[in-house]
């Protein structure tokens, strides 16, 4: 667990790594989008030695209109370099934005489940995916504009060079760097006291958000507990303020040293140049005066230089997660094919099949026989945690066992049509259509499957009330339709049936369904699949009398086996738990 | 940061202008930087003068160059560099005013929307455009208002001078120019770049779905469905597709304000090269020096910032001025009547009696009655269940018998023995467990002492009411944190409930009312809430609301609710004789078990 905020894994490493694989992904526009600002960077010198032109014209009464020509063209050309840059950078932006999340969404596609369950991958996966929607963009912004300003910044120093004195290059050379980095340290210190980065912070933000939430207030409200939690954030957020303005404090200090450190330099620049003024013919009363208005400005731009390359610093940190997770593509994954083959899969024989997770050495199943047998209609019972949700993983292919074997229809790599109706199944918000035929989504729309599977999962009604089938639903789009929760449930359900599978699993499928309905929906759900083979699974075992064969799970392994007479007869852990829920009714 | 402390409530400055709101705050809750930062403002244009003249003497020092001269020359290069560092001296301790007011002004702010929040009456609170209203007062932020009414004086100021100074050497004509050019420019970007915003005006919802569908393909709540289906192709070329299209749509947008603005500022580059060509000319004819090229040069370049930089503050400044009146607003809106201050020494905890009369009750933002001709009378200790079908208006009446909501007609009355207890103060001896209840990422500690908050360090009344809950099974300690969101411990559904309920058991009551305390638990769990809610119930009042009707067996009175009204009430045993609706549903339910 992350304690003190996030551990900034600072490296710059990570830009780099991100820098090298943006500039694969799009090598023609990267390099457009990086070369144009260093050349118009440079560009200012030119713009600098006109000037002085200008001055010592002026200063000799001699005046000519071509040094104020070129000027009006080298800013020309600036300002149309900068067009062409904010129109690749939008490119470049699109392009990397689309290349970096089709490559996060194939390793989601192909990363081995065990690895996908794992908390840390899957928290990883997300960091990783924010990164790419939010900062992206923002890195490939600071990019541009650090590149610019920095060449911006050697124009400068390529000035004091014209002025033909070393020690006065050297001087503004020392400068220049000298501010750069004090102000870069002290602005990276402050950075790392943001809200968002430190544990403070973040807690307070959590509980501002908490307090704003109508349901914890009314809870507090009625416990009278509301000013605590406000004074609880109010301290809180102090600390984090306090956090904040001493790193402020060091900036304070600094920044006076780095006022000093300026004038000085320009002051011994100057005087300097003054004094050899008489004997060089590159000393002008031109070259002086725009040195000293150059050496003058190169202040603010290091001051908007700091702020861009202090948040590339920071991004570097979130751009770990990117990294890492970019690394799975390497890596082999398992193959299966369900879903991807029309093959029969049934029946499935399970033979000692032991599985634990590769972290821990607790087996999650152990002992565990099993045959699904085309047509069969099962009950999986069993406390939470009894292991149920992972074996129909191992059925489904998803986890392999630790030992012992599984095969489907005799071949020992999963295949065949099989359809899920989860617990928490996704309520995909968009059309009726869709939510539908993506239980199939590599045939054609099938619109009389669409309707027919409509109709036995009794939703009829609702597409007569949305007046079609291209409605949206939910909360994404303006006009989308938003459904009950009983009403998503058999649009799940509906969407298992599309696939046309042998197998179906139904996960807790009236969880959301009004109790008084669930005895029908069972029943329902009984008369649907029909021919197809059904995996139930439940805590509530009142409709568990109607399967053939029920198989009662207890840490791990397979408890009791049997239909609803044996088990009851048997008088073990089924029959208690028969007992104790249908007493609840006597 | 030492933040005063003393006391400036909103009512006090309601009526202020907006700026003098801001000074006021920022004055009295952080009296130095406020001076600073007034102070360094004042000083910036004065300091800006001194440094042109300052730079004007020195090159033409230099133009005029007289070896003998020399100390002379140190003597006014150190002035200068003494006005530069002061300069830079300056505008550091401008900017650390900044920050420190920065952080009072958005702590003021912030606290003052979460006070304002937890005040609000119930009905304010559950309107989702009280949200809407409150997200936009969040974005002021006072001290871009403060600086921006600073910003536009001071740059009003120095443009004025740079104007006078400009014309005091006979420039006033190059002056005009100047200012009518850039004013123009200004008026034409305005219109052009408000035509080019309404080219782009549908881009949000269209990056919402491509949002929502990368997401889709990323989360682990939805991944196992996902990959289960093969659903990846469809939704990735959906995805593409859409993507494809919002960035035709958007590169058009940049392309359109890209030309736009390089046609800006080759208008600007022409200008300055022919504000140079005369200044060179007219200058350099003369005779006069090189200096006063310089320093009229550079009050021009001055003149090229200024103009917009006023422009742009201006505009925010309105923009900020608009959000001001937002967070009014927010501010203004109604509270609710506060509880009475608890009078521990003689705390009355008779059960509560509840006396509904004819009630009627609407939802502020509906057509239709939620609740119609609501009649009952609650004895004090009775245990009550209600009982219907989602939706039947079951929850509203708990809430309008915690006085959460005045009745819309109709009357409730609440009594403790003989004192009648006003609506407002209904909450002060009553425990719920919600539906939704908090879960808070926190220490155990708090989540349990929520519910008396004066147990928060009583260690030993907060282990013995986890007890009664059995929400120590795991054998934590009271201050290890939980929730995944700050790395504490995950609990599940039911660990998570077990707490709720232990803040029950940490007060006594004359009300308790259990709301759907068994959605999407398990039957194990949901037993336990039922046990819970029997043992409490021995000593007050109480209501649970459910659906499963193995409960209503075992209380003393059962009211069903269907479209908001009272179809049937009675004991089990009664309802069941009258072969009325309770009948049929008490069946079906059973009869998964039959």
């Amino acid at each position: 667990m992350r304690k003190e905020g996030f551990v900034l894994k600072s490296d710059i490493s990570n830009i780099v790594m991100i820098l090298v694989r943006m500039v694969r992904k799009s090598p023609v526009i990267s390099t457009i989008t990086i070369i144009v600002p260093i050349i118009s960077g440079l560009l200012t010198f030119y713009s600098y030695a006109v000037q002085v032109n200008i001055i010592n014209g002026v200063a000799r009464g001699v005046i000519t209109l071509l040094p104020i020509l070129w000027f009006v063209v080298i800013h020309g050309v600036q300002a149309c370099s900068l067009s062409i840059t904010n129109l690749m950078k939008n490119r470049m932006n699109a392009e990397l934005t689309l290349a970096f999340q089709s490559e996060l969404i194939d390793i989601a596609n192909r990363v081995d489940f065990e690895d996908f369950d794992d908390e840390e991958f899957g928290n990883k996966l997300q960091r990783a995916k924010k990164v790419v929607g939010e900062d992206l963009e923002g890195i490939t912004g600071f990019l541009v504009s650090s590149v610019g300003i920095i060449s911006g910044l050697l124009s400068i120093i390529w000035l004091s060079a014209t002025s033909g004195y070393l020690l006065v290059t050297f001087v503004v050379t020392i400068m220049i760097v000298t501010t750069l980095s004090i102000r870069l340290f002290t602005e990276i210190k402050v950075r790392r006291t943001g809200r968002e980065l430190t544990f403070d912070g973040r807690m307070g933000d959590y509980l501002a958000n908490t307090l704003e939430d109508p349901n914890a207030i009314r809870e507090m409200r009625i416990y009278n507990s509301i000013s605590y939690f406000t004074n609880l954030w109010a301290m809180i957020m102090k600390k984090q303020h306090n956090k904040r303005f001493s790193a402020r404090k060091f900036e304070i200090k600094t920044g006076m040293v780095v006022a000093m450190v300026q004038t000085s330099a320009i002051f011994i620049v100057l005087v300097y140049l003054l004094s050899r003024m008489g004997e060089s013919n590159t000393v002008t009363v031109g070259t002086i005066s725009v040195l000293f208005l150059a050496l003058l400005s190169s202040g603010g731009k290091i001051m908007s230089l700091t702020w861009p390359l202090s948040k590339l610093y920071i991004s570097s940190s979130k751009l770990y997660d990117l990294n890492e997770v970019l690394t799975y593509k390497n890596r082999d994954f398992r193959k299966n094919d369900i879903n991807n083959s029309t093959d029969s899969m049934l029946p499935i024989t399970v033979s000692n099949v032991y599985f634990k997770y590769a972290k821990s050495n607790k087996n999650v199943l152990s002992n565990i026989n099993m045959t699904i047998k085309p047509g069969e209609k099962i009950a999986i019972v069993g406390e939470n945690g009894a292991g149920k949700s992972t074996l129909i993983k191992i059925l489904l292919g998803q986890y392999r066992p630790s030992s012992g074997t599984i095969c489907w229809k005799d071949h020992l790599e999963p295949h065949g049509k099989v359809s899920v109706v989860f617990q928490n199944a996704v309520k995909f918000e968009l059309t009726l259509r869709e939510n539908i035929l993506l239980g199939d989504a590599n045939t054609p729309s099938d619109d009389a499957k669409i309707l027919r599977v409509l109709e036995q999962c009794e939703l009829i009604d609702l597409l007569h009330e949305l007046g079609g089938l291209d409605v949206n639903l939910g909360q994404l789009v303006v006009g989308s339709r938003q459904l009950s929760g009983g009403q998503w449930q058999k649009l799940a359900i509906a969407r298992a049936l599309y696939n046309d599978a042998e197998l179906i699993v139904f996960d807790e499928p009236t969880s959301a369904i009004d109790p008084n309905a669930e005895m029908e929906i069972y029943t329902k759900l009984l008369e649907i699949c029909q021919d197809k083979a059904a995996i139930f699974i439940s805590h509530r075992l009142g409709w568990a009398k109607n399967v053939d064969t029920i198989y009662v799970m207890n840490n791990g392994g397979i408890a009791e086996v049997g239909n609803h007479q044996d088990l009851v007869h048997h008088k073990g852990i089924y029959s208690n738990m028969y007992a104790l829920q249908s007493s609840w009714y006597k | 940061m030492k933040v005063s402390t003393k006391k400036y409530t909103y009512k006090e400055r309601c009526c202020l202008p907006d700026f003098l709101y801001v000074v006021k705050l920022l004055y009295v809750k952080d009296r130095r930087n406020s001076l600073l930062y007034f102070i360094t403002n004042l000083l910036g244009a004065p300091i800006l003068f001194a440094e042109l003249f300052t730079t004007k003497y020195v090159v033409d020092l230099i133009q005029n160059f007289n070896p003998n001269a020399y100390q002379h020359i140190l003597l006014i290069v150190s002035l200068l560099m003494l006005v530069l560092y002061l300069a830079g001296l300056n505008s550091s301790l401008r900017a650390i005013s900044i920050t420190n007011l920065t952080s009072t002004s958005i702590y003021e702010l912030e606290h003052s929307i979460l006070d304002k929040t937890s005040k609000l009456s119930t009905a304010l609170l559950e309107d989702p455009a009280t949200k809407t209203k409150r997200e936009k007062a969040k974005r002021l932020y006072l001290i871009d208002l403060l600086d921006q009414w600073t910003g536009v004086t001071v740059q009003l100021i120095t443009l004025v001078a740079l104007m006078v100074v400009l014309s005091v050497y006979g420039f006033y004509i190059l002056v005009l120019i100047i200012l009518g050019v850039q004013i123009l420019q200004l008026y034409t970007m305005k219109r052009m770049s408000q035509r080019i915003e309404a080219i782009s005006a549908d881009q949000t919802s269209s990056v919402r779905m491509i949002n929502y569908l990368v997401d889709l393909l990323v989360n682990r709540n939805t991944i196992p469905e996902v990959r289960m289906y093969r659903m990846s192709s469809y939704l990735v070329s959906s995805m593409k597709e859409s993507f494809t299209s919002n960035f035709k749509q958007r590169h058009r947008k940049v392309i359109y304000s890209e030309s736009l603005n390089f046609s800006h500022s080759l208008i600007m580059i022409l200008l300055n090269g022919i504000t140079i060509a005369i200044l060179a000319i007219t200058i350099g004819n003369s005779g006069q020096s090189a200096g006063l090229f310089v320093l009229l040069l550079q009050i021009s370049s001055q003149l090229f910032i200024v103009i917009p930089a006023l422009t742009r503050v201006y505009s925010d400044l309105a923009k900020s001025r608009l959000r001001y009146e937002d967070y009014t607003s927010y501010l203004d809106l109604e509270e609710q009547v506060l509880r009475d201050q608890e009078v521990n020494s003689n705390r009355n905890t008779d059960p509560m009696k509840v006396h509904v009369d004819q009630m009627y009750f609407r939802y502020p933002t509906n057509a239709n009655n939620t609740l119609s001709n609501i009649n009952m009378t609650i004895h004090p200790g009775e245990r009550i269940a209600f009982v219907g079908e989602n939706g039947s208006g079951k929850s509203t009446l708990v809430k309008l018998i915690l006085g959460l909501y005045p009745a819309t007609a109709g009357n409730i009355q609440w009594f403790k023995g003989e004192n009648e207890v006003l609506a407002h103060n209904v909450t002060q001896d009553t425990r719920v467990v919600f539906q939704d209840f908090i879960k808070l990422q926190r220490p155990i500690r708090e989540n349990i002492a929520l519910g008396n908050m004066a147990t928060i360090h009583d260690d030993s009344r907060l282990l013995s009411a986890m007890r009664t809950a059995e929400a120590d099974h795991y054998g934590v300690a009271l201050d290890t944190l939980v929730g995944p969101q700050f790395g504490g411990i995950d609990l599940s559904g039911g660990q998570w409930q077990r707490l709720a309920i232990a803040r029950a058991y940490l007060n006594d009551g004359a009300l308790m009312i259990f709301d759907e305390p068994t959605a999407a638990l398990d039957p194990y769990a949901e037993q336990q809430a039922f046990d819970t809610f029997m043992k409490l119930g021995e000593q007050q009042t109480s209501i649970i609301v459910t659906h499963r009707l193995y409960m209503s067996k075992f209380v003393d009175r059962i009211f069903l609710f269907e479209d908001g009204e009272i179809v049937e009430s009675g004991t089990h045993e009664e309802l069941m004789r009258v072969d009325g609706k309770y009948k049929k549903m008490f069946n079906r339910q059973s009869s998964l078990y039959v």
